[in-house]
């Protein structure tokens, strides 16, 4: 059986509506229990693991300095932490809880700073490739000379000082060289790269000097003057930072390495209309990076122990452990790894980069830039920890349940809600703190958060919350039901194919698919009607066993008779909502015909070059009528004698000499079709 | 006498200069008052009765001469109508002409105390005067406003020229001539008077070509020769340029009030404070026509400055002197040009003195190598800034038939640096002198770039890109050269595209001046020398950064990444590194090429 429809089509909505003093879908849970769903909200005081464990992190104070942008080495002394700093290369000394000038330059950056020669301090900056050296004590706010100016380079990445040799190692560029200064101030290429830069230099207890590049990122190991090993070629654009573990923690070598984003601009032209320098309105050049955390034993294995796509590395130290700890590029935060992998966020900052840390001995601190700040860390647990949820969207207004978790040692819960994406005065307050496993008193809003405080045990550790809620029901609405084999292709049928293009074969088979808004996203039941034009009755097309869930049914009409037909489509919340809950709603689609008789030609004649006859279709208007000799390549198409197919019935008479011989006597053939692709075939003989 | 004394059909007298340096007196009737003719200013009409002046009419180069009724002095001649036919004029009442003697006036006029705001005296506003403005010189209505290393001559014209416009103006269609000041401009060929009066016109000048008259200063040889003192009804003149090119503004002393004294009855600039040079002339002549006639004249004796520029008046104080710029320009290869030494001294002022220094020295050279045939100049300008030495500033230029003159030096380097010298946001910076030395060659010494090619499309990384330059002389066979681009080694892998560009046209990395002393520093060095050519390329994934006076020319893309900040606006300006590699060239290369090497990696 084949299918014709008018897809003029008014849809006509019925709704069904069910009352019910509270409308509910089904129960759906919250659950929080890794890294990415702990993550994202607050962090104040906490930590977490990539096991999704939250446990009491660290407190710290935040004395800021204004006065720089960014933080590039820190070194603790007698006197106070140092932090060397751009932009104007000043290094501020921190101490008892301020920060002072201890040092300017005239450089851009002072980007390294080691303790040398006895106590003294040896700094490296840019541009110059100049090291300064002063005794602690005597950094009290001058400025600093130069000490060493290292030939055929311009910047100064890092500095190491092997106490041993007593003898000051600094990385430059940008010629790729490595110098060793004496305490004279006498200096030597140690090593000389083919890379711009070396970037990060580390001694380890054996004397090996570990050297990364800026470039094509190469990890080198420099044993002597001019030896030099490559340990690893990492695919990145540099390598950041090293940190040699001690023998007594186990040995080995970690190494940071960076992939950056971000394009940069042309250079300005030096402009004195005192106009900020760099425009906050524009999203800076350089975004967040990839980093990558490396481990090589002794033996020179390598072990990826920390791999980021959503942020570089740039600072990285080792904590009493011997583990890693690497302050990250982009989100300010600081991350430790453990042998098997667990990845912890231990602090979360307000800064775009944790610059410098260092959490071992008995003054543990970190710096971070942009803005720059130094952190001395005061303790870690306690009362002041507090985890703080991201905004957990319901998708509509949500009835909360109860609220369980599982820790290791007590804690406090408390929830609030509100209608906005982000917290403000109209949310709920902080619910009254639960000790147990309780129903949330938060009223019913859409989004919720959950925080979580350890004033009751600083060394508890937080693994898993679960917060149920059911959310209101709305109903879904059918916007639209089309026929075809897609919404797409429904359209395309409603115009008929241009004369001589090609139809589509006719099918039994009919496409029926259909649009639905389901705002609580609950799953929806469609059930599907038909009925003749006139008639009252509605047959089911689906069995009445058969649950159909999806917007579409491809519907067989081959044992249906020819006719005008209605469709409808019921669709129906009851999988998620008890009966006396769900809601319905129905659409009607007119005008489906149903053909399966093609067209017939009679009357046939074609003399003199002229053809005469008439088409006649059962149901529907003929579609088109063509004619070709027979064994001609194409078919040409002949109009009805009004001009228009727009009748169950044609009669043609056209001239077609141009397709059959002037002698007559030749065979010509002629084709009729339906709207439904219904087609009918005759032939006839040419007289003079 | 007061305004309201002055009544319709009273008599007296004016006193003005005809010729010579003697004022003379002429009659005047009172016909009537107008108003609030100004601001808080009215202006009496008279009929002025003299056999010139029935000539004349209304005469520039008057304004200031002071009127006489009953021999009381009630003001100062000032405005006149356009083809008047009758010898009318309005003459500002002397009240208010003493009130802006009465202005006060700074101690100590350095430079970058002119056009300071000040408030009114004492004595006519009632109040108690407050503190000059510390400040004073910043934001004046002459200063540029623009960036000072993009100093432009003839923006900054226009810049104070809008300023000045509508207050010297008068209403329109009021046929009142404008309060313009005429001035006698000596020394100057067709094209720099032209561009002299592009520029000033606009801003209340009215440009006359006269002598510039033989005014020094007081010698045994001059005393006793010319005056010691203005007079009233006197010739005042205000020196914007002096020496082997004048210009002068002409007028006539209305009152000499102890060392000081009040002319003009209207304002010069309106600028307010002012220290511009004054000097005692004489008139030679006044030249009558129809539209407007004016005296022609010039200086005699330097004596003052001009310290004050009003609605009403210009208050002119004889204890004081006022800066100059000397200027020294030798040229050197003009043959047989019979004047290759010039000399002259500008006013020290943010507006004038750039522009007429490269107004002058675009006139002198006009006028020593004017040439049809080809020409090839240099130009060396040292520039004297006092508490920051000199710097050398480098103009050339080469073309055919005449390629110098006012409007190039204007556009030149030396102009532009004085415009920053004397118009930057920290200080107006007192120029000492200037010494500009031109060679002339009368050959067209460039070399179009015609070509660059690649001696090898791929090289071995840490190995040159030897390019050859196709060069074509102006005159003559084309010839080659190669030259060795250094390449890194760090560089292997990669594509270079090397760009050559001509010295003059490529800039060096600078950092942003953070005070007067780096601003100084960088004038010089804005460019690349300019018989140089310089080939450049990119540094993939390196950076530079400028801040503070202070450059990184290479900067791996973390150390970028660090500098760059998201929370302040006052940080590095960080963006892509170029390698830059400076070859000297023979003449001035013309053209723009570039070519694409690939570095190979060694694997060997």
């Amino acid at each position: 059986m084949k299918l014709r429809y008018a897809l003029i089509a008014i849809l006509l909505a019925a709704g069904v509506a069910q009352s019910s003093d509270v409308d509910a879908v089904g129960t759906r849970t919250f659950v929080l229990d890794s890294l990415d769903s702990f993550k994202g909200g607050d962090l104040e005081g906490v930590t977490i693991s990539s096991d999704g464990a939250v446990s009491a992190g660290y407190h710290y104070g935040n004395i800021e300095i204004p006065d720089a942008t960014s933080t590039w080495a820190t070194l603790p002394t007698a006197t106070g932490t140092l932090l060397a700093t751009g932009p104007k290369g000043v290094i501020f000394r921190v101490h008892e809880g301020k920060s002072e000038v201890a040092a300017e330059t005239e450089t851009m950056a002072i980007t390294s700073l080691a303790t040398a020669f006895g106590g003294d301090v040896v700094a490296g900056g840019f541009p110059g490739a100049k090291l300064f050296r002063s005794a602690p004590g005597a950094m009290t706010g001058g400025t600093l000379k130069p000490w060493v100016e290292l030939p055929d380079s311009e910047d100064v990445w890092a500095v190491a000082y092997d106490a041993k040799r007593k003898q000051i190692f600094a990385a430059t560029g940008p010629n790729g060289k490595v110098f060793r200064v004496d305490g004279k101030g006498k200096a030597e290429v140690y090593f000389d790269s083919e890379e711009p830069h070396i970037v990060s230099l580390a001694l380890g207890e054996d004397g090996v000097l570990y050297a990364g590049s800026s470039g094509t990122a190469l990890l080198y190991a420099i044993r002597a003057p001019g030896r030099a090993r490559v340990v690893r070629d990492f695919d990145a654009k540099d390598v950041k930072a090293i940190a040699v573990v001690p023998q007594a923690q186990g040995g080995g070598v970690y190494a940071v390495a960076n992939v950056y984003k971000g394009s940069l601009k042309t250079p300005p032209r030096p402009s004195t209309t005192l106009t900020p320098t760099v425009s906050l309105r524009r999203p800076p050049t350089t975004r967040a990076g990839k980093g990558r955390l490396m481990y090589f034993d002794d033996a020179g294995r390598a072990e990826l122990m920390l791999k980021d796509d959503k942020t570089h590395f740039v600072s990285l130290s080792l904590d009493d452990k011997g583990l890693p700890v690497v302050g990250t590029g982009s989100e300010g935060q600081i991350f430790s790894v453990d042998k098997n992998h667990v990845k912890t966020i231990l602090v979360d900052t307000d800064s775009r980069q944790v610059s410098s840390v260092s959490l071992i001995g008995k003054s543990p601190y970190f710096a971070s830039s942009d803005p720059v700040a130094f952190h001395a860390v005061t303790g870690r647990g306690g009362t002041d920890a507090v985890w703080t949820s991201k905004v957990l969207d319901a998708g509509m207004r949500a009835h909360f349940g109860r609220l369980q978790w599982r820790s290791d040692g007590a804690l406090e819960i408390q929830t609030r809600s509100g209608n906005t994406a982000k917290p403000n005065d109209n949310w709920s307050p902080w619910s009254a703190a639960m000790k147990t496993s309780a129903v949330v008193t938060s009223p019913s809003a859409r989004y919720v958060q959950v925080r979580a405080r350890w004033n009751r045990d600083a060394n508890a550790v937080l693994r898993r919350i679960e917060l149920a809620f059911v959310t209101d029901n709305a109903r879904a609405l059918l916007s639209e039901v089309t026929v075809g084999k897609s919404s797409s292709d429904s359209k395309k049928n409603k115009t008929v194919p241009a004369s001589g293009g090609p139809l589509d074969k006719p099918s039994s088979k009919v496409k029926l698919n259909w649009k639905v808004e389901n705002p609580d996203k609950d799953t929806l039941r469609y059930r599907l009607f038909y009925r003749t034009i006139g008639s009252n009755r509605w047959y089911a097309i689906l069995p009445s066993d058969t649950t159909h869930t999806t917007t579409s049914y491809s519907w067989d009409t081959e044992d249906l008779p020819e006719g005008r037909y209605e469709l409808r489509v019921d669709a129906s919340d009851e999988l998620a909502n008890p009966p006396d809950r769900a809601w319905s709603h129905s659409l009607i689609l007119q005008q489906v015909l149903v053909d399966n008789t093609p067209p017939v030609l009679s009357a046939l004649s074609l003399v003199g070059g002229r053809l005469k006859g008439e088409a006649k279709d059962g149901l529907g208007p003929v579609a088109r009528i063509e004619v070709a000799p027979v064994g001609g390549a194409r078919f040409f198409p002949i109009f009805p004698s009004d001009g228009v197919f727009d009748d169950a019935v044609e009669t043609f008479d056209a001239d077609i000499s141009g397709v059959v011989p002037p002698t007559g006597g030749g065979l010509l053939v002629i084709r009729a079709y339906d709207e439904a692709g219904n087609r009918t075939t005759r032939h006839v003989t040419s007289k003079r | 006498m007061r305004v309201d004394d002055v009544k319709p059909g009273m008599k007296g007298y004016g006193l003005t200069v005809f010729s010579g340096m003697k004022p003379q007196r002429f009659d005047v009737e009172v016909i009537s008052t107008l108003h609030n003719f100004r601001p808080g200013q009215d202006l009496f009409l008279v009929r002025t009765k003299h056999p010139r002046l029935d000539i004349a009419r209304t005469v520039a180069g008057m304004s200031g001469s002071p009127i006489y009724i009953d021999g009381k002095m009630i003001g100062a001649y000032a405005y006149g109508w356009l083809f008047n036919v009758e010898p009318i004029a309005g003459v500002t009442p002397i009240q208010n002409m003493l009130d802006d003697l009465r202005r006060p006036v700074p101690k100590v006029l350095a430079p970058g105390t002119a056009g300071s705001p000040l408030p009114n005296s004492s004595r006519s506003s009632g109040r108690k005067p407050r503190r000059p403005n510390r400040r004073a010189g910043i934001g004046n209505i002459k200063r540029f406003r623009g960036d000072p290393l993009k100093y432009d001559a003839d923006l900054h014209a226009q810049q104070v020229a809008a300023h000045t416009r509508p207050i010297l103006s008068p209403p329109a269609g009021s046929g009142l001539r404008p309060a313009t000041t005429d001035v006698m401009v000596g020394g100057l060929g067709p094209a720099a008077f032209q561009q002299v009066t592009e520029w000033l016109a606009p801003t209340g000048l009215n440009l006359v070509q006269a002598g510039g008259g033989k005014a020094k200063k007081k010698t045994a040889a001059t005393a006793g020769t010319s005056p010691l003192r203005y007079v009233d009804g006197g010739v005042v003149n205000v020196q914007l340029a002096r020496g082997d090119i004048s210009m002068n503004g002409l007028g006539t002393v209305t009152h000499v009030v102890g060392d000081k004294l009040i002319a003009f009855g209207h304002p010069m600039f309106n600028g307010g404070i002012e220290n511009l040079p004054t000097a005692i002339g004489r008139v030679h002549w006044i030249l009558s026509t129809q539209n407007r006639s004016f005296k022609i004249g010039e200086p005699v004796q330097p004596l003052g400055a001009l310290v004050n520029d009003r609605q009403a008046s210009i208050v002119v104080d004889m204890n004081r002197v006022a800066p100059t710029i000397p200027v020294e320009l030798n040229i050197r290869g003009a043959h047989g040009a019979p004047k290759t030494n010039w000399r002259f001294e500008i006013a020290h002022d943010q507006f004038l003195a750039p522009n007429f220094t490269s107004l002058a020295i675009g006139n002198a050279l006009k006028a020593t190598t004017a040439e049809r045939n080809d020409m090839t100049w240099r130009a060396k300008s040292t520039v004297s800034i006092a508490g920051a030495g000199d710097i050398e500033i480098e103009d050339f230029g080469a073309g055919a038939g005449n390629p110098i003159g006012s409007s190039t030096m204007a556009r030149a380097r030396l102009t532009r640096a004085m415009g920053a010298i004397l118009n930057n946001p920290w200080k107006m910076g007192r120029i000492t002198g200037v010494r500009v030395d031109v060679r002339v060659v009368h050959r067209r010494e460039t070399l179009a770039l015609r070509g660059a090619q690649l001696l090898s499309p791929e090289i071995d990384a840490g190995n040159p890109a030897r390019v050859r330059l196709l060069l074509q002389p102006h005159y003559g066979e084309a010839m080659t050269r190669v030259i060795e681009v250094p390449v890194p080694a760090s560089l292997a892998g990669r594509r270079l595209t090397i760009k050559l560009t001509p010295g003059y046209r490529a800039r060096r990395l600078l950092p942003t001046p953070q005070n007067f002393d780096d601003l100084v520093q960088t004038l010089p060095n804005q460019h690349f020398p300019g018989e140089t050519i310089v080939a450049s390329y990119a540094l993939p994934d390196e950076a530079a950064a400028t801040f503070a006076g202070q450059v990184a020319k290479r900067l791996p893309p973390g150390a970028a990444d660090a500098l760059q900040t998201t929370t302040q606006s006052l940080a590095p300006r960080v963006f892509a590194a170029r390698q830059k590699i400076v070859f000297p060239s023979r003449g001035y290369i013309v053209g723009e090429q570039s070519v694409t090497v690939k570095v190979r990696n060694v694997l060997r």
